[in-house]
């Protein structure tokens, strides 16, 4: 029974860190607090902890890092709308997980499609935390034009990922 | 059909660009649009799985790339291949022409310098005949020369090894004389192995040691049955110094903490200290061994247990540098600084206080104890971060250390007179071996210490044959007092701490003599001494193997069970009473930050660099 708990973890942990980076912001703080969360999840497993909603506990641990996160950093806590939407995405709409290792595919393909400079822009942004001033200085672009690129990148890795999963008809 | 407004205010959600009140209406307007939801889901997910993919594609390019050159490097080599193995009548007409045109040309010079060459003569095509014949052997020489300095050149990149491919092609060049030499198809790969903790500790240069070849460790264990610590992170490349602490941070720091046999159980307790000296910090950045209880703000304050019960004849400001000091190495142990992890401002705070509290001469204060802790503290925040302003903040101090060592290589409570004090040597020796390992320059304090070492260690002069076959190893407090080494396993624990972090080998006798003894003075719940436990870890840790093993599983048992679980001390230990030395003094703050240090040693330095002069 005990090795569950960890085992669960380890099928979520992506979908988990997506929506713990989602509400962070930012994949450091997301990863950070995903260790915290990871810790919890090891001391209960040691206590042989039975869970029967995974997905809604997890959610509920990662909540409550994330609310100590934001009171430590005194960050702006989302709003209960969102969280709520967030935790419904998680907890109820969740594709399976067949699907999502589609997407991950997907996202793949579509990102080895892009430009290394492109690529670059979306590396600086989203995995190093680099903030849209630090990257202009370093690219030599305005932050206008930068918001306007790396949002166009964005948009075509959504739309390619869904034109690789047979979804086109959503158009973004 | 998702509008494209939607999808802009998604990405701004997603960078925390929406105010609260945008935020609030984007998050109704999904809720009611299932298409939207699948989209918003879609999106978050992919955020969240961007930082893998870019470092798989990123490692898949380096490898892609360093085959490519490869293939260069083996057509280059089958070229000279060939070329040296053409027949040898071959190879010496080539060289035979270039003799020949010489001679033709040495023969016409004299005629062209007296201008009687004409093209009418037929000497003029000699020289042709002579000319060309030089180019075509020296083209011949050339394509050799270029091959083979080529191959020397070389260097491929392969997966995360350095691989020269000069020495495997020049092995085989002239080895082999036949035409059929090429490159393996497939660039030589360095699996990892069972144990592979080893290759990654054991780096010569803190660049060899990439996050990319840690992370191929994790992807190949996560194919195997056995679920580890560190399957359960993702590894997310961050803000990362390029530092010879990297065990301290991110993957590598899981990495080491599941193979020294820390637990998530230690990693709670270790995050729990940082949170209670957090608390405890005061406005100005500093701790405080005595006013500490000035911060707590829950309803059961920290019982102040024996704390602080004598200033020790130092002044206040000496003791809050050294609470400082304390601290801050707790933290920046545990991969914390001004820059990653969560108690960015605790350390930057801490550091400005650090920086400030020195004196004019660039000392942190006229006790050695005291200096060497925050020269400690102030050597590794600059081996992590790189500050250029701390290099020269951490260097003076460290020459400071070098020059109150005494003649006889040990240190002193002051500066130096004629004697020294061995626990005050212990903590100089950490302080050195934190500035060596961050690159500062130590000189030849190390090999001065031994010296000092063995000259307190009477067993030694007398027989050492007897005193590895005894198991003990006794130190005397100061080499003025030889009669004080009796059993005292904290002053062993010190005096292997030294030896290991001075250069011994631990596979020596005489190290395992201490490591023998210290077995027998395992830590205990029912008495705990935090500073032995902390000198024994660290020499234990040095010493590796069954040492370790044993002293780790009861030290982890005993300072988790001791530590704090409840009220505004959560996270701390209680103070312990062990006589004068230093803790009773010190309290609570000193003895969390023996205890935290303690647990950090799984990663805190890389275990090969310790024995490394």
């Amino acid at each position: 029974m005990s090795k569950n708990l960890m085992k669960e973890l380890l099928k979520h942990r992506r979908e988990l860190f997506g929506l713990i980076r989602a509400m962070v912001h930012s994949s450091s703080d997301a990863d950070d607090i995903f260790q915290e969360v990871a810790l919890v999840v090891m001391e209960k497993e040691e206590q042989g902890e039975e869970i029967r909603n995974f997905r809604a506990w997890s959610f509920e641990i990662a909540r409550r890092k994330m609310h100590e996160f934001f009171r430590r950093e005194k960050e702006r806590i989302p709003s209960p709308e969102m969280e709520s939407l967030i935790a419904n995405i998680y907890t109820q709409y969740s594709p399976s997980d067949h699907r999502q290792d589609d997407e991950r595919e997907a996202l793949r393909v579509c990102m080895g499609k892009l430009k290394k400079k492109h690529r670059d822009l979306i590396k600086m942004r989203f995995v190093e935390d680099m903030s849209y001033k630090d990257i202009s200085t370093e690219t030599r672009k305005s932050g206008q034009a930068l918001r306007k690129a790396l949002s166009r990148i964005r948009q075509s890795l959504a739309s390619c990922i869904e034109r690789v999963l047979g979804l086109s008809g959503t158009g973004v | 059909m998702a509008d494209r407004s939607i999808v802009h205010d998604m990405f701004a959600y997603l960078d925390g660009g929406l105010s609260r009140e945008e935020e609030q209406d984007l998050a109704v307007h999904i809720r009611n649009d299932d298409k939207a939801r699948q989209l918003y889901g879609r999106l978050i997910r992919m955020h969240g799985n961007v930082p893998d993919i870019i470092t798989d594609i990123e490692t898949s390019l380096a490898v892609r790339e360093a085959e490519g050159r490869g293939q260069t490097v083996s057509r280059i080599l089958s070229a000279a291949v060939q070329i040296l193995s053409l027949p040898r009548a071959a190879m010496s007409s080539l060289s035979g022409a270039l003799i020949r045109g010489l001679i033709v040309l040495r023969h016409i010079i004299p005629s062209v310098k007296e201008g009687k060459l004409d093209i009418r003569n037929p000497s003029w095509w000699a020289v042709s005949a002579a000319v060309h014949a030089i180019i075509l052997a020296a083209a011949g020489m050339y394509m050799i020369f270029t091959a083979e300095t080529g191959n020397e050149q070389a260097v491929v990149r392969v997966g995360f090894q350095t691989v020269k491919t000069g020495e495997y092609a020049r092995q085989n060049v002239y080895g082999l004389r036949s035409t059929s030499f090429s490159m393996p198809d497939q660039p030589p790969r360095i699996m990892v192995q069972e144990t592979g903790l080893e290759d990654i500790l054991e780096f010569k240069t803190p660049e060899d040691i990439s996050r990319e070849y840690i992370s191929e460790v994790l992807r190949s264990s996560l194919l195997g049955e056995d679920l580890n610590i560190e399957d359960l992170f993702i590894p997310v490349p961050r803000v990362t110094f390029k530092t010879v602490f990297q065990t301290r941070f991110g993957t590598g720091r899981r990495t080491a903490l599941s193979h020294y046999g820390g637990s998530g159980a230690t990693e709670s307790a270790v995050m729990a200290a940082l949170r209670w000296f957090s608390r405890h910090q005061a406005p100005d950045g500093s701790w405080s061994f005595s006013e500490y209880t000035h911060q707590c703000k829950k309803n059961i304050p920290c019982r102040a247990t024996g704390a602080y019960a004598a200033h020790g004849g130092l002044d206040e400001q000496t003791m809050t540098n050294c609470a400082t000091g304390c601290a801050l190495l707790c933290f920046l142990g545990a991969g914390q600084t001004d820059r990653t992890g969560q108690f960015r401002k605790q350390v930057a705070n801490g550091i400005r206080y650090l920086e400030a509290g020195r004196k004019k001469d660039g000392s942190f204060a006229q006790n050695n104890y005291v200096h060497a802790i925050c020269t400690m503290a102030a050597a590794e925040y600059y081996g992590i971060t790189g500050s250029s302003r701390f290099r020269g903040i951490a260097q003076k101090a460290v020459d400071i250390i070098i020059d109150r060592q005494t003649k006889m290589g040990g240190w002193d409570y002051k500066k130096p007179k004629n004697r020294s004090d061995t626990s005050i040597t212990g903590w100089q020796i950490m302080a050195l071996k934190s500035a060596q390992l961050s690159g500062l320059d130590i000189k030849d304090a190390f090999s001065k210490v031994g010296k000092y070492m063995d000259r307190v260690t009477p067993g030694l002069l007398k027989s050492s044959v007897e005193l590895v076959l005894k198991d003990h190893v006794a130190y005397a407090c100061t080499e003025k007092r030889l009669d004080t080494a009796r059993n005292n396993p904290r002053l062993t624990a010190v005096g292997c701490m030294v030896r290991a972090f001075a250069g011994g080998d631990p596979g020596s006798p005489l190290l395992r003599a201490h490591g023998n003894m210290l077995l027998k003075e395992l830590p205990s719940v029912r008495k705990t001494d935090y500073y032995l436990a902390y000198y024994g870890t660290l020499a234990m840790f040095s010493l590796g193997g069954k040492y370790w093993e044993q002293w780790n599983r009861s030290i982890k048992d005993v300072i988790l069970k001791k530590q704090i679980r409840e009220g505004c001390a959560d996270g701390s230990w209680d103070p312990f009473e062990a006589g004068k030395y230093g803790s009773v003094r010190a309290g609570r703050v000193f003895t969390t930050a023996m205890a935290c240090l303690s647990l950090e040693t799984y990663y805190r330095y890389p275990p090969v660099s310790i024995n490394n002069r």
